[in-house]
């Protein structure tokens, strides 16, 4: 019998999607419990959910193995990464972007990515976000929202394990500026960690504001890093 | 009066005055603390109590039978319930 057809037919499809919409964000466990399974004698898989697999049993374990096992691991032994994404409509956010880049560029063992998000889909990245240790995102506000392909990004993250990793935003604007905040709110709601501000810039960045953000890019690779200094600051400083 | 309000996960404490809760704080300086629902409903923004459990106000009723439905332990606090009387450090779950 051809695999996955076990003894009702054709269920590959599903078994996939059960894994990529199910047990993505739990890879770490999926690793562990294979484990545990691989070296026992496999006559039938019997699982607490879904379909009892009794033909070739042993081959959808190592298709469970392939899938959790990462896509684009990662390749630069103990540096961390930081991603960062951006969408510019008139260079604005891009040139901050940049900055941002350069800036943590400077911290020693971070590895830093520049992605324009223009025109492109988003699913391609979430094999890269699921190994990075950071990302930060640079929007426009257009229409008093950040852009769509940030929210398609953000809304597609929820197959993947982000907790606890770094999130940061930032971007130009031309009359109130909601992007950053909105972003760092979803950022925030998909448990990534956001410590710092992020930061807005009004229309064209001068030289004082990509310094600013050159120096927000050096903070986030330093906190990546684990050079993060205790910090005691008043509320009133919050306000 | 004055209490000092220590996040262990990004290693800041900030000068608080007392009887603020903890959600009035942390999503301000960056903490990862997580929040829901906001009133005490939901449990999302549990949160482990790591120093000074004795400076937050006592748990209301309802924070004490969501603490319970999350079967949380006695280290545990809701951090959109919870208000600052002296020093606490706390941490995510």
């Amino acid at each position: 019998m051809d695999w996955g057809a076990d003894l009702s037919g054709d269920f590959r499809f599903s078994f996939e999607y059960y894994y990529d919409h199910i047990m993505r964000p739990f890879r770490k466990y999926v690793l562990e419990a294979l484990a545990l399974i691989e070296p026992l004698e496999l006559d039938i898989v019997a699982p607490a959910h879904g379909s009892v697999l009794r033909d070739h049993p042993r081959r959808y374990v190592e298709r469970f193995r392939e899938l959790a096992t990462p896509y684009l691991p990662k390749e630069q032994g103990d540096d961390k990464t930081l991603l960062i994404f951006y969408l510019s409509s008139y260079g604005n956010t891009a040139r901050m972007a940049e900055a941002v880049c350069a800036g943590a560029e400077q911290v020693t063992g971070v590895r830093v990515s520049l992605y324009d998000l223009a025109g492109g889909e988003v699913e391609p990245f979430m094999d890269l976000i699921e190994e990075a240790d950071g990302v930060a995102l640079g929007s426009p506000t257009i229409n008093g929202d950040a852009t769509k392909p940030f929210w398609d990004l953000l809304s597609s993250l929820v197959v993947i394990d982000v907790q606890g990793k770094l999130g940061a935003a930032f971007g130009s604007y031309g009359w109130s500026g909601e992007a950053v905040e909105m972003l760092e709110n979803r950022l925030r709601g998909l448990k990534f960690k956001v410590p710092e501000p992020g930061i807005r810039v009004k229309l064209i960045p001068t030289e004082e504001e990509l310094a600013q953000c050159r120096a927000f890019g050096t903070r986030l690779g330093r906190i990546l890093s684990g050079q993060v200094e205790s910090k005691v600051i008043d509320f009133e400083y919050l306000v | 009066m004055k209490a000092k309000l220590k996040f262990a996960d990004i290693d800041v404490t900030v000068n608080v005055p007392a009887g603020i809760r903890v959600i009035d704080v942390s999503e301000k300086v960056g903490s990862g603390i997580v929040y829901g629902c906001r009133e005490g409903d939901c449990g999302t923004c549990i949160m482990e109590v790591l120093e000074g459990m004795e400076n937050l106000s006592v748990p209301s009723v309802l924070e004490d039978k969501v603490l319970r439905e999350n079967m949380a332990s006695k280290r545990f606090r809701l951090a959109c319930q919870a208000q600052v009387i002296g020093d606490v450090a706390v941490g995510l779950v």
